[in-house]
């Protein structure tokens, strides 16, 4: 009981530090107006080229592995929303290798917050607000056109899908960026890893064999931001080679592995070696 | 004076890969199984008391910073125990965030492209301090540090003193018991230094905040220091008072004589060498412990029409030189 209170404070402690904390670096970044602008900008063309392609790669195939393409569109806006969900509120993670490096952790030792929370919000993600602009208005335009006959219960489903998907990204992002406490550089494997949901998330992922959707699922577990979701949502549970509990309580992975790469990530701030002064 | 700050076998080791130089070692070091063990701290043991202003001393590389990131939190040690106002630093990391200040001097603690003021104020939130006392400790610190030019400047804008000084308020607003200052005084001009001298010495008077300063700058220490803790290759050389060293490591006086109406090269004594002599200077050398000051001053003033003589204080500088150069073997 008493660890659960010294738990509930230290969180409510946080909270409160993060209020602060993002309030700076909000205020921080409206500091340099220009960079502001073209920041959020790049954010919309760069995830704005991934529709192109896909609009481009469904004018060529109108199906892909038995999916319609509104359906797919749909698949692919909710990865994007699940995307904004990570890169807005913890998009700041990108910085850990120079933050490590640079002796920055050292301050975020020194003061009463957590050090995760110092880490992500070091600075405002400016580039995320194009993100969550294409993210939340792709899906609400690519959600109507779907085949989902929506009622509230599947509308929550699918809020509890994007929160969760952007969780499963944040949470195997985080685990690769506590790495850096040792090999003080993860910069190379987060890369490939965002690049490889980038590419593959948004699409029907049995297209792969059935031991390419597992370790899809159970290694790198990215069917869990949006392809077992959706496949709920779309009655297409049926393609699924396991079981279809399993796509009814995906929005729960995204906690589980949030929370697996949160605990790793605070494990290994102690395996921190402050750069030399 | 009860010990805020106990540290008992403290050892710090780093671990790296060990790569033999020669041909292809960048990409031997990948694949290499051998490790090469660096021992920072080196099972030291010492107590800080409360309201203390203590210099901890040390060449560089010495494990200064690396003892000081262990008393912060900062690192883990690999053995030994640190207490600090009776928590464990990086276990109680947050408690013990509230109880401690620290000023690195190479790295600001600032929020860089805020003005100052905003970063005083992010501290005042995080530290929930109430607006009143955030108020009057801002204005007494603004006043003894003369902030109030540059408070609302970015941070970026500063220049390195200004910044310092900061530094050194944003540590202190919400009056943390102890302050660690890792050579707060680098790289600033004298009126800088001034400043901050006079502020440390200020919190450690009127508000008894112990203060664990690391400094080369030997000023810092005569002006602040009465105790020290001298390090070199992780082991302790010395603890103890300012004056004592002095005079356990000061073996000889120099005095120096002025003259105008003769050749001070001519100048002799029976108590003192001459270690340099030019036509108006002499330098001469004495062990106080066999001739008292005043018996050699009688000496040269009765024999020679000298205009002026001054005896030199010992330095410790010269100490610390000394010190370090005989790196006693049986350092603890």
């Amino acid at each position: 009981m008493a660890e659960l209170v010294r738990t509930w404070s230290v969180v409510r402690e946080d909270l409160r530090a993060s209020r602060i904390l993002l309030r700076a670096g909000w205020r921080a970044a409206l500091v340099y107006r220009a960079s502001f602008l073209s920041a959020i900008v790049g954010g919309v063309a760069l995830q704005g080229t991934q529709l192109l392609f896909i609009g481009v790669l469904l004018s060529k195939f109108s199906v892909i592995d038995g999916w319609r393409l509104n359906d797919v569109a749909f698949l692919f806006a909710m990865r994007l929303a699940a995307h904004a969900f990570y890169v807005v509120p913890f998009g700041a993670l990108v910085m850990i290798d120079y933050s490590i490096q640079q002796g920055e952790v050292d301050r975020y030792l020194l003061r009463p917050a957590g050090i995760y929370l110092q880490v992500v919000t070091r600075h405002a993600p400016l580039m995320a607000l194009g993100d969550a602009l294409l993210g939340f208005g792709s899906l609400a335009i690519f959600a109507g056109q779907s085949s989902v006959s929506w009622t509230p219960g599947k509308v929550a489903f699918l809020i509890a899908a994007v929160i969760g998907g952007g969780l499963v990204e944040t949470g195997m992002q985080t685990f690769l960026a506590a790495f850096s406490f040792r090999m003080t550089s993860t910069i190379s494997l987060r890369i490939l890893a965002d690049d490889t949901i980038t590419r593959f998330s948004g699409y029907p992922l049995t297209m792969f064999n059935r031991w390419g959707f597992l370790s899809l699922t159970f290694v790198f577990p990215m069917a869990f931001i949006a392809y077992l979701p959706a496949t709920m949502l779309l009655g297409r549970t049926d393609q699924l080679p396991t079981a279809t509990w399993l796509a009814a309580i995906s929005p729960c992975g995204g906690l589980i592995i949030f929370t697996i790469g949160l605990t790793f990530f605070n494990w290994m701030t102690r395996k921190y070696n402050s750069p030399g002064s | 004076m009860p010990p805020i700050i106990e540290v008992s076998d403290l050892t710090k080791e780093f671990t790296r890969p060990d790569v033999r130089p020669g041909r292809f070692a960048g990409t031997r070091s990948l694949f290499t199984r051998a490790r090469k063990v660096t021992t920072a701290v080196d099972g030291i043991s010492f107590q800080i008391g409360e309201g203390e202003l203590i210099g901890f001393l040390g060449p560089n590389g010495a494990g200064k910073s690396t003892t000081i990131k262990m008393l912060t939190g900062i690192l883990v040690p690999t053995s030994g125990t640190v207490t600090v106002a009776g928590q464990v630093p990086w276990r109680d990391r947050r408690r013990n965030a509230r109880s401690i200040g620290a000023v690195f001097g190479q790295r600001t603690q600032l929020w860089y492209d805020l003005p100052l003021r905003d970063s005083f104020e992010i501290i005042r939130d995080l530290y929930s301090m109430d607006p009143a006392t955030y108020r009057t400790r801002l204005g007494e610190f603004t006043e003894i540090l003369d902030l109030d030019e540059f408070i609302d400047t970015p941070v970026r804008s500063l220049s390195l003193g200004q910044r310092m000084r900061g530094d050194l308020v944003a540590a202190m607003l919400y009056a943390p018991p102890i302050l660690y200052l890792d050579e707060p005084t680098v790289g600033l001009d004298v009126v800088a230094k001034g400043k901050i001298r006079e502020f440390v010495a200020e919190i450690n008077a009127g508000r008894r905040t112990t203060v664990i300063l690391t400094t080369h700058d030997m000023d810092d220490v005569e002006r602040l220091c009465r105790r020290v803790v001298i390090i070199d290759h992780g082991k302790i050389l010395y603890e103890g008072d300012v004056e004592m060293l002095k005079a356990q490591y000061v073996t000889s006086r120099d005095i120096v004589v002025h003259c105008t109406d003769f050749d001070a090269t001519t100048i002799t004594s029976p108590f003192a060498q001459v270690v340099s002599a030019d036509a108006f200077k002499a330098t001469l050398r004495f062990d106080p412990e066999r001739t008292a000051v005043p018996k050699v001053v009688h000496d040269l003033t009765s024999r020679y029409p000298i205009t002026d003589l001054s005896v030199l204080e010992p330095d410790l500088e010269d100490v610390i030189r000394q010190l370090y150069t005989e790196r006693t073997p049986n350092a603890r």
